[in-house]
């Protein structure tokens, strides 16, 4: 930290207000102090005295539930859609001729995908319709030429393994 | 300085009176750890001393009759 960062910490250290309890054996005073003089201070019951102690643990464990439920923590959040959307293009690229390069299909898929508009009946549609209804539903972007021809690959892979492990010892 | 009212935020602000202070939940956990640790000795006190007054009365009443 700089000299000039270290002050302005130290000083807002110095003005931060701080609650504190001081009990003198007859009474419970809660006190809001600003460096070391009291600006605030109140007397507490006992029942006064819990009741604050409730509210301040309902309030910080709200606090806390709420930053262990919206705070992203790292990982693929749309790693579902992500899967569902791959598997679409896979099976969207079958229907494609089987003479084509990887880099076709991607081209070819990609083009298709970004021109597609969904329609209500796209669902009972032919099954390319459907394919791209899928595609589409998942919200994701489409994929650049690279990170579709990775897909597809992946797809290819999956099958020549199929296919080495239907075919017979030499 | 002797403030009326206390109020703890939702942001966990404790204001006293006019006054607040923004705490973090592992503060706010370790005031409300003292505000209930000292309520129970405040309570544990007057307890003993309503039944110490109590034992007093009695004996008090004995020694009349």
């Amino acid at each position: 930290m700089s000299v000039a960062g270290n002050r302005s910490y130290h000083a807002r250290a110095r003005t931060r207000l701080r609650p504190v309890i001081s009990d003198d054996g007859r009474e419970i005073v809660l006190s809001v102090y600003a460096a070391d003089r009291t600006v605030a201070a109140m007397t507490l019951s006992v029942s006064l005295a819990v009741n604050i102690a409730g509210e301040l643990v309902a309030a910080a464990s709200r606090r806390l539930q709420g930053a262990s439920s919206t705070r992203p923590r790292g990982g693929d959040h749309r790693s579902d859609k992500r899967a569902r959307r791959d598997e679409a293009l896979r099976d969207f690229a079958t229907l494609l001729g089987a003479d084509l390069s990887l880099e076709d299909r991607a081209a070819q898929i990609i083009g298709k995908v970004t021109r597609y508009r969904p329609t209500a009946r796209d669902k009972q549609g032919s099954s390319e319709r459907r394919l791209l209804h899928r595609i589409a539903e998942t919200g994701l972007p489409v994929p650049g030429e690279r990170q579709m021809r990775r897909i597809l690959a992946k797809q290819k892979n999956a099958l020549d393994g199929q296919n080495s492990a239907l075919s017979p010892n030499p | 300085m002797k403030a009326t009212q206390v109020n703890v935020g939702d942001d966990l602000a404790v204001a006293i009176g006019d006054r607040s202070a923004r705490l973090s939940p592992g503060e706010a956990f370790r005031l409300a750890e003292r505000l209930i640790r000292q309520a129970t000795v405040r309570m544990i006190v007057e307890e003993t001393a309503r039944s110490d007054r109590r034992a007093r009365g009695r004996e008090h009443r004995v020694v009349t009759n």
